[in-house]
């Protein structure tokens, strides 16, 4: 921009500002003011001077700056205040408050002073939109709509903004509902215009015109006006989504149709939605079936909801009848919507079956298969080659009464669903022909999924919400074998089932990878990934006894789940599923460049770095700081932790630039909606719960990779997250992606990614105690001896302290944490107290200041023998699983703190030290005590690894030998049987090589030398 | 089911189950939010039961700009599609042909010419897909795409322009039946 302002007698002014020659520049400058003073050479000195790399002129700069908005008459050059734009950006880069107490008023009264300007005007509204200076974008917007009246967009512009400004934060409490009520008002008076208008196609100037204006009316209505009142707009013709204005916007009916489920306007609602279903499948005068859109499933399911609210059988049969009329072969609808109307008649007959025939039902129940079983039968064996079948079915087969499920369970498990399935051989599992095609692969995979939720999924869920929890344990209903929450025995049964059936599919000469891309997913693919969450399932039922890693079930478990899914990732190199399950495993098997090696399989970028960074990053400071991986593809920065979450760190950075400047596009194309959207997601980035396990992953990692290196506070990141996000009251935003997990659990309990942790997930809770942490180790950190910086953080811990006590306990409930955590929160806590206590010279004279102290000090080291004990209970720790590294390194950090706690203490004042040296020295030993049982550990660990044999105990533990007598429906036996000799063995040295790599990283935890 | 709705926002957070598929490219965020800016009737998502995201279309509707009028590869007003994509558990349901007969009908609704697309030689899905929607090759343009999922080996590969007349071009005239002789750099497209 600056370019662009260079007039000719200015340019030695700038070639002295291009060579950096600001002394130069300042002499030529000051010249030429000694002739003529102009606003604008006055704008170009601020801006030279805040050029200058000297602090107190940047100081001068900003109180320069300040003055100006209260100048008058007011600067009236824009390309004066442009400088002043730029120079604050000099000074106080992304200031985005400053910037609207000083350039924001700038840029109002420049636009004020000459507002038929309309290029000033536009200038200054996207700079404002841009900085969110949402009020003075708004009055820009306001004016612009008063001076050129003609202008239809001015007018929505002025209503967006008036809108977007109330629901801001930025917006004074009392003045939310003057402007959102300003907003209603103007858009519904122009609604009120269309409304009227006698030719739809040539609408006044103050109308409103499009379907992004319609959605508008929409957003500020449901915000600000009456439900009522928005559903008479959707009901109009002139506003409705029929209408000539809403050009078919399919968002109109969606909202129409929920607005009077709502309202409860049954009759009107069965109505609108018999005669769109009808239209859906009515062809126009091309014989095109160009409204089959209006056969979507919101359709179908507001039609069945009015029906069965309506209660009379007449309306039932309606919707039957319109079921049976796309589903009639010679009606032409397509499979997509045609399945809607199957789908429909599964969900009438339940929804139904309790509304119009509970008695005609239970008499059924006792005799032959139910309605509605037979109901899901049909369904199965019309879509069961489709995988969204299960997803589909899913919510009504958790309806179905017990004695139903066994009903439905048995047509399973004896094969007589799909029709073609009578040439069973010996019904164990179906025979090789039922594996010919991927229709009917997934036709079996259905089943078996169904078959999961009905013997593991539904009766787990229904244990864990009984009142006994399963603490008593009695017979499952499903195979009659004691069982607890879990059944291992239904668990092994779809184990060994899907693993048989998955041999048999892949066991067809390559046929059917033949026919697919090299990018595709093989359909037999879930019949290993349901056997896998049944492994891992298994495994996390099973107790882990003190006994050494790989004599533990739990391990076996998790060790076949990874050595299958490896396996079929052989033949499914893009299965995601795949890929998320083994770093799960990798990590709770403590093969941290394994989890990297599958995380990098996933080939994220962009905003999936917020998204699903944390399958692999959270707590990745505490497994392997140094994983590296061994693709040669990418460039040796980009194959470390710190890499990937610089990179991470990398999209916050820029997102908020790219959301403004499409922000201000979206102004220009009237895409009013997208706008709200686009803001949406820019507080989502900026408080992401990602970009916190960004930084503080980050940090940690760093302080042990890079040590020495000053942790002051706004390297590795501390500037990316706003202000204050360790406060109780901070809420982060949690856009995790946990549903691209596989799951097959039921629809109304946790999903699978959920019951598959084997440790505490990332939650804000943990995030707040750890960016506390980091700025507490701030404080008594040796490297960084910045005075001025540490005063601040002292006062910043007497404001966390204070807020923590009257935080809510909702807040603050202690979620997402291991044990070790716990224990680190309790030492970093008793630490805050000390050190806030140690600047509390006021206190230090009163008699329960050594007492209060003492409790403090007491609590130390409390927590600190604890973590002793939990450390020294880590009594075979090798091969070192991801427990036992978190455990390592998280005590490691809390020694390594402690000590600089007892450095940095013993150096306040002097009434303070004296009070405190005796715990401090017992804190110091007690620490020193821990950094050296953690060091005898790592040792431990290393050495144990260095020994040969692990190879052979790694195969060992995942496939043990069959005990006698041993449980042959033990689906280990099936895996034997599927998985080559040779790619067992390699992949274990794999595992093996990754606990070794693991190794390297412990070398960092070190005992630093007494002073 | 099938479900449609406007693509969101905020779906640049759920849209994994698609945007992990090696076939479908995770864009910088400006790049889906000028789409939004611009066409945001054109950007839609097929919905899955528990609100999922089964498949998305991205298109946009213009013509080449005007400084290239008199150039022998302008293009005339017209829908494009930008990304089509189905998640892998939701493919071979009709979503894909579902959701750009959407765009199909927009492309009427505004008289364009045609709607047109680049889908990767070695994609015969894609391809199979368009043929049977009635899409032709119009052009291949050599070395579009800057790597080779089907060949690692290689660090390009070519792209099929595929192109289906809309209502406006009565008499063909934006239509070649033997497109895969006509071969452009990609310089040539914009
Ligand atoms: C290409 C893609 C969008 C198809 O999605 P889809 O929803 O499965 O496709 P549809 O079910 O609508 O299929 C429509 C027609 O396409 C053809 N088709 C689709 N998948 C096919 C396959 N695997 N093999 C052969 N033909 C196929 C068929 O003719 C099919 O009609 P039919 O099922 O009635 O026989 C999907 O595979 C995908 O997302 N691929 C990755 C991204 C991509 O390649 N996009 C296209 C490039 S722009």
């Amino acid at each position: 921009m600056a370019d662009q302002l260079r007039a000719s007698q200015d340019a030695p002014i700038w070639n002295a500002i291009e060579a950096n020659n600001f002394k130069q520049a300042l002499k030529l400058v000051d010249k030429r003011l000694a002739k003529r003073h102009t606003e604008y050479l006055e704008a170009l000195k601020i801006y030279i001077r805040s050029r200058s790399p000297q602090v107190p002129e940047k100081n001068a700069v900003l109180l320069h700056l300040e003055e100006l908005p209260e100048r008058k008459p007011p600067v009236a050059d824009i390309e004066a205040i442009e400088l002043y734009d730029e120079a604050l950006e000099e000074v106080l880069p992304k200031s985005g408050e400053t910037w609207e107490r000083i350039i924001g008023p700038l840029r109002w009264q420049c636009v004020k002073a000459q507002p038929k300007n309309e290029d000033l005007s536009l200038k200054c509204f996207q700079a404002c939109l841009s900085k969110g200076a949402l009020d003075h974008a708004r009055q820009i917007a306001n004016s612009l709509e008063k001076n050129f009246p003609k202008n239809h967009s001015y007018i929505f512009w002025n209503i967006t903004m008036m809108y977007l400004f109330s629901t801001s934060q930025n917006c004074p409490e009392n003045q939310k509902r003057i402007w959102g009520g300003l907003a209603l008002g103007q858009i519904g008076k122009l609604a009120g215009v269309t409304k009227e208008a006698q030719d739809q196609k040539q609408l006044p100037i103050r109308s409103v015109q499009t379907p992004q204006e319609l959605l508008l009316l929409d957003r500020i209505t449901a915000a600000y006006g009456k439900p009522e009142v928005r559903l008479e707009y959707l009901q109009s013709t002139q506003l409705g989504p029929e209408s000539i204005v809403a050009k078919g916007e399919w968002q109109l009916w969606r909202t129409k149709l929920q607005l009077m489920e709502t309202a409860q306007k049954w009759q009107e609602l069965f109505d609108t939605t018999a005669a769109l279903l009808k239209r859906a499948r009515t062809k126009d005068d091309s014989s095109q079936l160009s409204e089959s859109q209006l056969s979507d499933w919101i359709v179908w399911e507001a039609s069945i909801r009015s029906a069965v609210e309506l209660g009379s059988h007449q309306y039932k049969s309606q919707v039957q009848a319109e079921i049976e009329a796309h589903l009639d072969p010679a009606s032409g609808v397509d499979k997509s919507w045609r399945r809607n109307a199957s789908l429909a008649e599964v969900k009438l007959l339940f929804d139904s079956s309790t509304a119009f025939s509970r008695l005609q039902l239970s008499s059924e129940e006792g005799n032959g298969t139910s309605k509605r079983v037979a109901a899901i039968v049909k369904y199965l064996r019309g879509y069961g080659k489709a995988s969204t079948a299960y997803n589909d079915l899913r919510p009504f087969v958790e309806r179905l009464s017990p004695t139903e499920r066994k009903q439905l369970l048995e047509s399973l498990k004896n094969n007589n669903v799909f029709l073609d399935v009578q040439k069973l051989g010996d019904g164990k599992y179906p025979a090789k022909q039922d594996h010919s095609t991927a229709g009917q692969i997934t036709q079996v995979i259905n089943a078996y999924k169904l078959r999961y939720l009905l013997s593991c999924a539904l009766p787990e869920y229904g244990r864990t919400q009984s009142p006994a929890k399963g603490l008593v344990e009695g017979n499952c209903n499903s195979c009659s074998w004691p069982c607890g929450l879990v059944c291992k025995h239904c668990l092994e049964d779809i184990a060994r089932e899907a693993i048989q059936s998955y041999r048999i599919a892949m066991d067809d000469d390559g046929k059917i990878s033949q026919t697919l891309l090299k990018t595709d997913q093989h359909p037999a693919d879930d019949l290993s990934i349901l056997a896998a969450m049944c492994f891992i399932k298994l495994s996390l039922m099973s107790a882990e006894k003190e006994t050494e890693p790989l004599a533990r079930a739990s391990a076996t478990y998790a060790l076949q789940a990874t050595v299958l899914l490896e396996s079929a990732w052989l033949h499914s190199k893009h299965n995601f599923q795949m890929s998320l399950l083994l770093i799960r495993l990798y990590k709770y098997l403590g093969c941290g460049s394994l989890a990297m090696r599958a995380y990098h399989r996933l080939s994220l970028k962009q905003i999936q770095l917020d998204t699903l960074t944390y399958t692999i990053f959270d707590r990745f400071s505490s497994l392997d700081v140094r994983a590296s991986n061994q693709t040669s593809a990418i460039s040796s920065k980009e194959r470390t932790p710190l890499g990937h979450l610089q990179e991470q760190q990398d999209l916050y950075l820029s997102s908020y630039e790219k959301i403004t400047k499409n922000s201000w596009l979206s102004f220009k194309h009237g895409s009013y909606n997208s706008i709200f959207e686009m803001r949406e997601v820019s507080e989502k980035l900026s408080n992401s719960i990602a970009a916190a396990m960004s930084v503080i992953e980050s940090r940690k990692i760093s302080r042990l990779t890079e040590p020495g290196t000053p942790l002051t506070e706004i390297s590795h990141g501390f500037d990316l997250l706003p202000p204050n996000m360790e406060f109780p009251e901070s809420t982060f935003s949690d856009n995790l992606d946990y549903e691209s997990f596989p799951n097959f659990e039921t629809s109304i309990g946790p999903r699978f990614e959920q019951l598959s942790r084997y440790i505490p997930s990332l939650s804000a809770y943990r995030c707040r105690l750890n960016l506390a942490a980091e700025k507490l180790m701030l404080i008594i950190d040796p490297s960084a001896d910045v005075a001025q910086e540490k005063e601040l953080l002292h006062l910043w811990l007497k404001q966390y302290l204070d807020s923590q006590k009257q935080s809510e306990p909702a807040r603050a409930k202690p979620e997402g944490m291991t044990r070790s955590e716990e224990l680190a929160a309790a030492t970093y806590h008793a630490v805050a107290l000390i050190l806030r206590a140690s600047r509390e010279q006021d206190q230090w004279a009163e008699t329960d200041f050594q007492t209060k102290l003492n409790k403090y000090n007491t609590d130390l080291l409390e927590s600190l023998e604890e973590h002793l004990a939990l450390i020294k209970a880590l009594k075979e720790p090798v091969p070192a699983f991801g427990n036992t590294l978190h455990a390592l390194y998280t005590a490691h950090e809390v020694g390594r703190t402690i000590l600089h706690f007892c450095k940095y203490v013993s150096k306040q004042g002097k009434g303070f030290v004296e009070k405190q040296k005796e715990a401090t020295a017992k804190i110091e030993e007690l620490a020193r005590k821990l950094l050296q049982l953690v060091v005898e550990n790592c040792g431990v660990v290393k050495k144990g690894l260095d020994e040969g044999g692990w190879i052979d105990k790694v195969l060992e533990c995942t496939l043990p030998e069959a005990q006698e007598g041993g449980d042959d429906r033990a689906a280990m036996g099936a895996l034997r049987e599927l998985l080559d000799e040779n790619f067992l063995e390699e992949w274990a040295g794999e595992v093996v090589e990754s606990w070794r790599e693991a190794v390297v990283g412990l070398s960092y935890l070190k005992t630093p030398p007494k002073a | 089911m099938t479900s449609l709705r406007p693509f969101h926002a905020t779906d640049i957070f759920k849209f994994n189950p698609t945007n992990l598929d090696p076939l479908t490219e995770t864009y910088d965020l400006n790049f889906y939010f000028s789409y939004l800016a611009r066409w945001p009737h054109l950007f839609n998502v097929a919905e899955g039961l528990d609100g999922t995201i089964d498949g998305y279309i991205m298109g946009k509707l213009e013509s080449s700009p005007s400084y290239y009028v008199n150039s022998e590869h302008y293009l005339p007003f017209h829908a494009h599609i930008t990304a089509l994509t189905v998640a892998p558990h939701a493919r071979r349901l009709g979503l894909a042909r579902t959701l750009s007969s959407t765009l199909e009908n927009s492309g009427d609704e505004y008289d364009a010419w045609f709607v047109d697309l680049f889908v990767r030689k070695s994609n015969k899905v894609g391809q199979a897909l368009y043929k049977g929607l009635g899409y032709k090759v119009f052009r291949v343009v050599k070395e579009y795409y800057v790597d080779d999922l089907s060949d690692d080996t290689k660090d390009g590969e070519d792209a099929w322009d595929m192109r289906k007349r809309l209502k406006r071009d009565v008499s063909g005239i934006h239509a070649r039946d033997d497109g895969e002789n006509y071969v452009v750099r990609p310089e040539d497209v914009w």
